[in-house]
C-alpha cells in the first residue's frame, strides 16, 4: 500500500432554494431580517408547538440532485430523525435529519454515499453569548461522498460538477450554495474532520493545509490525532477546535409527530442532463470553463442556443461566455435581463461574426443595448450594405414554405417560431438585415396565409 | 362557593364563576383567566372551561405545573383551544396537574396537590387533576386535559366523573406541551351524566388540523348526532378477564355488577385473556420514558422559563434543569439511557416489537365485538402520601388506562360510584360509537 495515500471525503450541506422554512411557513431568506423576527412558535421550539410536514421543496430538490448523479432514491418510507444534542442555537435540543432520500451513485470517479434532508440550527454568536433563531429551521440537503478523493484538485473538480448541477437546475439559493465539511487521512492514518467551510477556494486551502500537516507529522514519526478542526479562512489553516468533542451518543429516534415521506411519488419538470449537455457542447469545440459559464445560467444558455444557431457554436460561446457575461458582470445585472434584448443580441452577433462589425464596434453596441438605446442607426452605419425589403421578403418566404411544421405551431399560438425563423433568415443573409424587418417580412406572409386558409374553409 | 346557574348571561355568569374559582380551596387551578372576548357564538356558546396547564392559552401562562415554566407566556393558542373559543366557549382558567404531566396522583405539582372534591384526603387522580377535580366541584362546565396513559380517565375515575380519550389523530396535539407525542391526545372531562356536553365538545374540537400531521385525513366527529345510536340489546361486550383480576376485591365487585346490569340490558358478554395483560405496562412506560427524554431536551433555561445561575452555558443548563421535580428527573433519566446506544436493543426496541403486539393482539379482538369493557382504575382513591415515594407502586396503578395509548385508540369511563369507574374501549376510528355507549350504559347503570 502507498503509505502517502490521501483519502479525502466531503459533506457537503446545500441550502436548497425554497419559499419556507423546513418544518414552518417562516421564510428560508434569513438574511436580511433583524435577529430572532424570521420566527414562530414551531422554529423556535416553543412547547407543543408541532412540525409541519416536511417542506415539499426541499425533498423535491434532494430527488432530483440524487438523479443527475445516478443515485438510488430510496425505496421505502424515509423517516425524519431526531439527533439530540445540547448547544444554545439548537430550540429544541435535538436537530431533525432524515434518513436518505438516496443512495450510492457518483460524481466522477468519486462515489456518493447518500442525500438526506435536514435543518439547520440558529446561529450562536460564543464572544457575545447572543443566540439568533432566524436560521433555525432552514432545510438543508446533505451530500455525503466516500473518501475517494486523492487531492484537493479532485475535490475541487467533484465541487465544480456539483455546483454546476445546482446552478443549472436551480436547486440552490443563489446567496450560498453551500457550506462544506471535510474529512482526510494521510497514508492510511487517523481521520481529521474539517468543519464549516464556506467557499471552494476554502476546501482547497484546508485541504492544502492538512495534507501538509499531517504528512509533516507522520515524517517527523508522530501520528495524527483522530479530532475535528474548524478552517481559519483568513489564514488559511486549520485548528484544533476550542472544545474537544467527545464521542456523542445523538440517541437518534423517529420523530413521533413527522410522518414518514416516499420518494416515489416526488414530481418534478425532467430536464436533460447538465453533463450530457456539457458533453456536447465540448464536442463542437466549445472550452471546458466556457461551456460551464453557460450551462450555469439558464438566460446565458438560452441567448447561446439562438446565437450559435446564426453564427455556429464556437464563435456564440465566447461571445456569450465572454462579452455578454462581461457586460453583466460590469453592471452587476441579472442575465434575466437578456431575455428582452434577444433580437439586438442577435443582430451584434451576426454582425460580428461575418466580421461587419469590429471587434470594439461589437463591444460599443453591446454597451448601447445594455442602457438600453437603440443600436439601429449606429448598426446601419458600422455595418452597411443590408438587404432591402425585397430580398428579406424573398427569404422570408422561403423559410416559411420550407418548415410547414414550424407554420403549424405558429398557428397554434406558439410565438417562439418566429424567433425561429428570424434565426434562419439571419444565417441565409448573413446577418445583413435587422430583425425587425424580418419579423414585420415574416408576420406578413404568416398571418395573410392565416387569413387565406380562413376564407378557404 | 355557590351555585352559578346555567340561565345567566353569559358574561355575567363567567364574572360569578370567576368569582367562584377564586375562593377555590381545592387548588384546581393555577392561572385564573381574565374575561375575554371570544365568539358568542357555536355550539358551546357560554360555557365555562378549565384548560390544562400544558395546553397553550394564547396570552396566559403555561407552566406545565413546573418551577422550570412558572414565567413562561404563551405565545399561541393550542389547536384545540382556539377551537374552543370558537365554538363560543369561555376560559376560566389554567388547572393544577401533575408536574409534566409525570404521575397518576395529582401530587406532583409544583404548585402543590390538587385536593379531591368528591373524596375528601384521597387524591383526585392523576395527571389531568385540576381539570377533574373543578368539574366535580361545579367550577366550570367541563374543562380539557389530556391523556398520555389514562390522564383524564384516572382523575375522572377518582372525581366521579366523566372523560374520554380520543383515538389518536383525531384530535390535534398542536399546543399541547409534549409528553409522549405518539401516546397522548388532548382529552375532554364532564360531569356525570353530561355525555352530550361530552359528544359536543369532542365534535368542536376534532377534525384534520394542518399543524398537526397526525391529524392528516382525520374528519371531525359526529358524537352528537350519534349520540343515541347505541343499542344494549345484542350489543358484544369483551371483558379482558386478566386484566380485572389485577383489581381490588372492591373494584371486582362493583364492575361484576354493573357487567351484571348490562347482561341483563340484553348485553352479550365475552370474557377473553389478554396476552397483552404482561407487556402493555412496561411498552407504555418505555415508549414513554423514551419521548419524554426527547422531548424534555429543550428545556434548558436559556430561551424561556427558569434560568438558572452559572459560569457558563453548560452550568446553566444544568442549574435551570436542577428545578425539575424527582418524577420528571426519573423519566428523562430512564428515557435517555433506554434510547443511547448502549440500551436501545435491550429496551427501547422491544418496547417497540411489543408494542406492534399489542397493537395486533387488541385490534383482533375489537374486530370481532362491539366494545371492551373493564374498570378504569384498579382501585379505589387513596391517602395522599401512600404510593409516592415508591414509583413502581404508582406506575401499577395505570395498568388499565394505558392500552388505548398504546393503541391510538378511543376510550371512555363512566362512574360506578364510590370511586369505582366503568371504561369502554373502542376500535380506532370508533369515537362516536364508544360515546354513545357511554351513554347508554349511564342510562342502565344509574337506573336501578
Ligand atoms: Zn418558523
Amino acid at each position: 500500500m502507498d503509505e502517502e495515500e490521501v483519502k479525502i471525503g466531503l459533506e457537503v450541506h446545500i441550502y436548497p432554494r425554497t419559499e419556507c422554512k423546513m418544518f414552518c411557513r417562516c421564510s428560508a431568506s434569513f438574511l436580511e431580517s433583524p435577529p430572532n423576527t424570521n420566527i414562530c412558535p414551531i422554529c423556535a421550539g416553543h412547547p407543543g408547538a408541532k412540525p409541519m410536514p416536511p417542506n415539499a421543496q426541499a425533498v423535491r430538490a434532494g430527488i432530483q440532485l440524487a438523479a443527475v448523479f445516478g443515485m438510488k432514491a430510496a425505496d421505502k418510507p424515509v423517516f425524519t430523525m431526531r439527533k439530540h444534542y445540547f448547544y444554545p442555537d439548537l430550540p429544541s435540543n435535538y436537530q431533525r435529519t432524515s434518513e436518505p432520500l438516496a443512495v450510492g451513485g457518483a460524481i466522477g470517479e468519486c462515489g456518493l454515499r447518500e442525500i438526506h434532508f435536514e435543518e439547520d440550527p440558529g446561529q450562536y454568536d460564543l464572544t457575545k453569548g447572543t443566540v439568533d433563531l432566524n436560521r433555525s429551521g432552514v432545510p438543508l440537503l446533505e451530500l455525503v461522498t466516500e473518501p475517494d478523493m486523492r487531492s484537493s484538485r479532485e475535490a475541487r473538480a467533484l465541487l465544480s460538477d456539483l455546483l454546476l448541477a445546482l446552478e443549472y437546475l436551480q436547486l440552490s439559493r443563489a446567496e450560498m450554495p453551500f457550506k462544506v465539511d471535510t474529512n482526510i487521512s494521510i497514508g492510511g492514518g487517523n481521520r481529521v474532520e474539517v468543519k464549516n467551510i464556506n467557499s471552494l477556494s476554502g476546501v482547497v486551502k484546508a485541504l492544502d493545509f492538512e495534507a501538509s500537516r499531517q504528512t509533516e507529522l507522520c515524517s517527523a514519526g508522530k501520528s495524527v490525532e483522530q479530532e475535528t478542526r474548524h478552517f481559519d479562512a483568513v489564514n488559511g489553516s486549520t485548528l484544533p477546535l476550542r472544545y474537544k468533542e467527545t464521542l456523542e451518543d445523538y440517541r437518534y429516534m423517529p420523530d413521533p409527530d413527522i410522518g414518514p415521506i416516499r420518494t416515489d411519488n416526488v414530481v418534478y419538470e425532467q430536464q436533460e442532463n447538465p453533463f450530457l449537455i456539457l458533453k456536447r457542447m465540448t464536442t463542437e469545440g466549445i472550452s471546458g470553463p466556457d461551456a460551464r459559464t453557460i450551462i450555469a445560467d439558464r438566460h446565458l444558455l438560452d441567448a447561446h442556443s439562438r446565437i450559435a444557431a446564426v453564427c455556429g457554436p464556437r464563435f456564440s460561446s465566447v461571445f456569450v461566455a465572454g462579452d455578454i457575461r462581461a457586460e453583466l458582470n460590469y453592471r452587476k445585472s441579472d442575465s434575466s435581463a437578456l431575455d428582452s434584448m434577444m433580437g439586438g443580441l442577435l443582430e451584434i452577433a451576426a454582425g460580428r461574426s461575418s466580421s461587419r462589425l469590429s471587434n470594439l464596434n461589437a463591444t460599443m453596441l453591446l454597451r448601447t443595448l445594455f442602457d438600453g438605446g437603440s443600436i439601429h442607426p449606429a448598426i446601419d452605419e458600422l455595418s452597411g450594405g443590408w438587404y432591402g425589403r425585397e430580398t428579406i421578403n424573398d427569404v422570408a418566404a422561403r423559410a416559411i414554405s420550407e418548415h410547414p411544421d414550424a407554420v403549424e405551431k405558429y398557428r397554434k399560438g406558439n410565438m417562439e417560431v418566429l424567433n425561429y425563423f428570424v434565426g434562419l433568415c439571419m444565417k441565409e443573409m448573413r446577418g445583413k438585415a435587422k430583425s425587425a424587418d424580418i419579423i414585420s417580412a415574416l408576420r406578413g406572409i404568416l398571418d395573410a396565409d392565416a387569413r387565406g386558409s380562413e376564407k378557404g374553409k | 362557593m355557590v351555585t352559578v346557574p346555567d340561565d345567566m348571561p353569559p358574561d355575567t355568569r363567567f364574572g360569578a364563576m370567576l368569582d367562584n374559582a377564586s375562593r377555590d380551596n381545592l387548588n384546581c387551578f393555577i392561572t385564573l383567566c381574565s374575561p375575554k372576548q371570544h365568539s358568542r357564538e357555536g355550539r358551546l356558546r357560554g360555557a365555562v372551561f378549565g384548560i390544562k396547564d400544558n395546553l397553550a392559552v394564547r396570552g396566559e401562562r403555561m407552566t406545565c405545573a413546573s418551577r422550570l415554566l412558572e414565567n413562561y407566556i404563551a405565545p399561541y393558542d393550542a389547536t384545540v383551544v382556539k377551537r374552543l373559543k370558537n365554538s363560543g366557549a369561555l376560559i376560566l382558567g389554567k388547572t393544577n396537574m401533575d408536574e409534566f404531566a409525570c404521575g397518576s396522583s395529582g401530587e406532583t405539582s409544583a404548585f402543590g396537590p390538587t385536593r379531591n372534591p368528591i373524596f375528601p384526603g384521597k387524591v383526585p387522580g392523576g395527571s389531568s387533576s385540576g381539570s377533574a377535580a373543578s368539574v366535580a366541584a361545579g367550577l366550570v362546565d367541563a374543562a380539557i386535559g389530556s391523556d398520555t396513559g389514562g390522564s383524564v380517565r384516572c382523575p375522572a375515575a377518582f372525581c366521579g366523573i366523566e372523560a374520554f380519550k380520543p383515538t389518536y389523530g383525531r384530535v390535534s396535539r398542536h399546543g399541547l406541551a409534549d409528553m409522549s407525542m405518539s401516546l397522548e391526545s388532548p382529552a375532554p372531562i364532564v360531569p356525570a351524566g353530561s355525555t352530550a356536553l361530552l359528544a359536543k365538545i369532542i365534535d368542536a374540537i376534532s377534525g384534520y388540523d394542518e399543524y398537526d400531521q397526525t391529524t392528516y385525513g382525520a374528519a371531525g366527529t359526529e358524537c352528537l348526532r350519534s349520540l343515541e345510536d347505541f343499542s344494549l340489546s345484542g350489543a358484544r361486550l369483551s371483558v379482558p378477564s386478566n386484566l380485572v383480576d389485577l383489581c381490588s376485591p372492591g373494584i371486582r365487585e362493583s364492575f361484576a355488577f354493573a357487567v351484571g346490569k348490562l347482561r341483563a340490558a340484553g348485553a352479550g358478554i365475552d370474557e377473553l385473556n389478554l396476552n397483552s395483560a404482561r407487556t402493555v405496562l412496561p411498552a407504555y412506560y418505555l415508549t414513554m420514558y423514551s419521548e419524554f427524554a426527547s422531548a424534555m431536551q429543550r428545556y434548558d433555561g436559556l430561551k424561556f422559563g427558569y434560568r438558572g445561575e452559572g459560569a457558563g452555558v453548560g452550568e446553566v443548563m444544568k442549574n435551570s434543569r436542577s428545578v425539575l421535580g424527582a418524577e420528571v428527573r426519573r423519566r428523562i433519566l430512564l428515557g435517555t439511557y433506554v434510547t443511547s446506544v448502549e440500551g436501545k436493543s435491550e429496551w427501547y426496541e422491544k418496547a417497540m416489537n411489543a408494542r406492534a403486539a399489542i397493537i395486533e393482539e387488541t385490534a383482533a379482538v375489537l374486530s370481532s365485538c362491539d366494545l371492551m369493557i373493564l374498570p378504569t382504575m384498579p382501585i379505589t382513591p387513596y391517602p395522599f402520601g401512600e404510593r409516592l415515594s415508591d414509583p413502581l407502586l404508582m406506575y401499577a396503578t395505570d395498568v388499565l388506562t394505558v392500552l388505548p395509548n398504546v393503541c391510538g385508540l378511543p376510550a371512555g369511563c363512566i362512574p360506578l360510584g364510590g370511586g369505582a369507574s366503568l371504561q369502554l374501549i373502542g376500535a380506532r376510528n370508533s369515537d362516536e360509537k364508544v360515546v354513545s355507549a357511554m351513554k347508554a350504559f349511564s342510562g342502565v347503570l344509574q337506573n336501578g
